[in-house]
């Protein structure tokens, strides 16, 4: 990722290998390889982003390079000073350096029109070695449809008017069906007019049909079975597909997982997948497990190249530069004969910058409306869905959650009003009660047991889908196993093993498995009494229902408020909560605490339904082109022993966004079609 | 006698320029780490400093930038 404004400077990608060697076993890149990759580096342009391809089976030792270039203003002058040591362009100039060159000079908009490219050498170094392959982006995983094609034609010109792989391309792009997204286009130079196509978000369900229709000589129900294997493991992966026009006899399955594997527990499976199978040697999986790491050049004993210490102190003094390597993705590669074989991508990369991106234009300039940011944001939810039929989001020890969040953005999206694809609550249904434990629950997700609120949310959305059965009777009892004695619910139950992801169980977990208000308000609507009861009379004097989970209240106010809605008893602690929130609205900054306060204030009288009109029309205004808002649904991880909110507890921010997204998709139906 | 830079930033970025690192600094080696380079370079620029002299005057400028980054602007200090 590449900041606006960043130093124009000359950065060997010599310096990423001497960060990344010390980190890579001899058994996955031997001496030989090294000097070869290194000799291969140092004839980059100077733009220290780059990748090795590894081979993970026995005996399989090649290595290949890869760079990235982004299209900010300082790779262009980089390229352009590499490009400048090479002469002018001869007549005989191949397509690779005359892309460059056109991407440098940005001739016909190629770089305005595309992010970034990669560069790919099979064998750099080597006698053999010929042109790196390119591949260029197509289509964003939030582009509509109409949004894919327009980008579809636009790269097709380009690639026409540099003569990369003629009419292959441009057939290709008007042949994939418009509801395909396709995330890469590569074209192997080395190998005439062969390109490759990237594509994302494909189901499992579909492979098959697809694999069948373009004409893939190879075992194709074999091939669809090991994808939905890879799918069920990361949840996303890309569809690799060759052509030269016809498709080519191997395709392949590239599994990318968010973090490093000390971060992201679902490596682990996908390594003893791969390890069971042959397809990598348990040395190379333990080198792949260690290799990632974050490194900054202000660290005591962190050495720093040579030839980056110049650049970073010439800088301008807001920039402070780190490195990253990393385990990027492994790739699963099905030939039509059957062979099967599998890479890693380890990047190693130089960034400027700890600030995040700056933030990102707005939706829209015009006029904004509740509806149509309703229709928006349930579409950016849907486009995040992964191909398991689960949305992730948030990470702890555990990882990222899966079954809560589902349960969540599944329960947003259907009561939302907004048209949905026509199975998607039916397959977040069967996602869901794939997962349900012996027990009767669901939990964080699969690491961690079943508790009582993600066990509520899963509830709320099968009655929201209109699913009934067994399942939900034995998820009822589940929930009332948590009921206390002493009055409220519990997270987790008394018999209830708590367990974190490589860390024994804590000693004292008596915290988690104490009373807990936020859980409370959100079954209680399901259980009815003695918890209805128990939230009445467990409302704070000043009318909130304080969380135990979350940093605000308003979340928690605004579940115990729909759970009392229609009780007649309840009115004047409904007339509280919504003075409350009235309160509260002027201060609250973040959309996510703004969601809530809506949904209570839509429950109120005509002074506070007109205030939640106005407040959600704010938020619409600050939807991001993506359909989503800004992340903030701050999620506290409280000590297990701590028995009450603790306010010093690390914040847990739905790095997704998808939770803030569901939330004030929520707000915005409380509002749609209100008092004007 | 080998030079060395001050303990605060200004003599770091000073020391730094001096020896030919800072900016508009000439060629480096390639990018390995190689403060011994850097320092041999700095000699052919009549400069003799020590390896651990760049590297830590390398080190103080990048935790400067890093402390004057995360200081809040001014004006947020919480007088709202």
């Amino acid at each position: 990722m590449s900041l606006a404004g960043e130093p124009d400077a000359d950065l060997s990608p010599v310096g990423s290998l001497a960060l990344l060697w010390p980190a890579i076993p001899d058994g996955l890149v031997g001496a030989d390889e090294r000097s070869r990759i290194e000799a291969a580096a140092a004839r980059l342009a100077p733009i220290a982003r780059i990748a090795l391809e590894l081979r993970l089976g026995e005996g399989r030792d090649e290595v290949d390079l890869h760079q990235y270039v982004s299209r900010s203003a300082a790779d262009a002058a980089a390229l352009k000073r590499h490009l400048s040591k090479s002469g002018p362009p001869g007549s005989s100039e191949g397509p690779a350096p005359r892309f460059l060159r056109a991407w440098a000079d940005d001739a016909d908009g190629l770089r305005t029109d595309l992010d970034g490219f990669f560069l790919e050498w099979d064998g750099p170094g080597s006698a053999s070695a010929g042109p790196p392959a390119i591949f260029l982006p197509v289509q964003g995983r939030h582009d509509r449809a109409a949004d894919g094609v327009a980008r579809r034609l636009r790269l097709s010109a380009h690639i026409e008017r540099l003569g990369l792989a003629g009419d292959t391309v441009a057939s290709l792009l008007r042949a994939i069906p418009a509801k395909v997204s396709i995330s890469y286009v590569g074209f192997m130079l080395g190998r005439g007019d062969a390109v490759r196509l990237n594509l994302r978000a494909v189901r499992p369900d579909d492979l098959a049909g697809m694999l069948d229709a373009l004409g893939w000589p190879g075992d194709i129900g074999r091939a669809a079975a090991l994808f939905g294997d890879l799918v069920g493991l990361t949840g996303q992966v890309a569809v690799a597909l060759d052509f030269a026009p016809a498709i080519g006899p191997t395709i392949g399955f590239e599994c990318a997982l968010p973090d490093l594997p000390a971060e992201e527990p679902r490596w682990r499976p996908l390594f003893d997948r791969l390890c069971a199978d042959g397809l990598c040697t348990r040395e190379k999986r333990a080198g792949l497990e260690r290799v990632g790491a974050r490194l900054y050049p202000e660290d005591e004993a962190q050495e720093w190249p040579a030839s980056w210490i110049g650049a970073a102190v010439a800088a301008q003094p807001q920039f402070v530069p780190w490195f990253e390597r990393r385990l990027s993705h492994v790739k699963v590669s099905v030939g039509a004969d059957g062979d099967v074989a599998a890479k890693a991508y380890v990047s190693a990369q130089h960034h400027w910058s700890r600030e995040v991106a700056a933030a990102p234009s707005r939706a829209t300039a015009g006029a904004v409306t509740v509806e149509a940011a309703a229709e928006r944001a349930a579409g950016f939810l849907i486009a995040e869905r992964q191909q398991d039929d689960f949305w992730r989001d948030f990470r702890i020890v555990n990882g990222a959650s899966d079954e809560w969040v589902t349960a969540v953005v599944g329960f947003a999206l259907v009561t939302s009003g907004v048209r949905l694809p026509n199975a998607l609550a039916e397959q977040t249904t069967r996602a869901l009660l794939a997962r349900q434990r012996p027990e009767g629950g669901w939990g964080y997700n699969w690491i961690s047991p079943a508790d009582a609120d993600s066990t509520a949310w899963v509830l709320k959305f099968l009655e929201a889908a209109g699913h009934s059965g067994p399942e939900t009777s034995s998820a009822e009892a589940f929930l009332r196993s948590h009921l206390r004695s002493e009055g409220g619910l519990s997270t987790y139950a008394a018999t209830t093993r708590l367990r974190f992801e490589g860390d024994a169980a804590p000693t004292d977990d008596s915290g988690w498995r104490g009373g807990h208000p936020c859980v409370a308000a959100n079954a209680a609507g399901l259980i009815g009494d003695p918890l209805l009861g128990h939230l009445l009379a467990t409302q704070a004097p000043d009318g909130a229902w304080p969380a135990y989970w979350w940093r605000g209240d308003g979340f928690s106010t605004a579940l115990a408020v729909e759970s009392l809605a229609g009780m007649e008893a309840a009115r004047e602690s409904r007339r509280r909560a919504a003075a409350w929130a009235d309160r509260q609205a002027g201060s609250a900054a973040t959309a996510f605490d703004r969601a809530w306060l809506i949904r209570i204030l839509a429950t109120g009288g005509p002074a506070h339904r007109a205030r939640a009109r106005a407040m959600a029309l704010a938020l619409a205004a600050e939807q991001r082109p993506d359909g989503g808002w800004d992340s903030s649904a701050d999620m506290l991880f409280p000590d297990p022993a701590d028995l009450r909110r603790n306010d010093d507890s690390p914040v847990v921010r739905d790095r997704n966004r998808l939770f803030t997204a569901a939330s004030v998709l929520l707000a915005l139906g409380s509002v749609t079609g209100a008092d004007e | 006698m080998k030079r060395s830079a001050g303990p605060d930033l200004q003599s770091a970025i000073q020391f730094l320029s001096e020896a030919g690192l800072g900016e508009g600094s000439r060629a480096l080696p390639p990018g390995r780490i190689d403060y011994e380079s850097l320092s041999r370079l700095a000699l052919e620029a009549g400069d003799e400093v020590s390896p651990e002299a760049v590297r830590d005057a390398f080190r103080l400028i990048m935790r400067a930038r890093l402390a004057a980054s995360r200081r809040p602007p001014p004006g947020d200090g919480g007088d709202r």
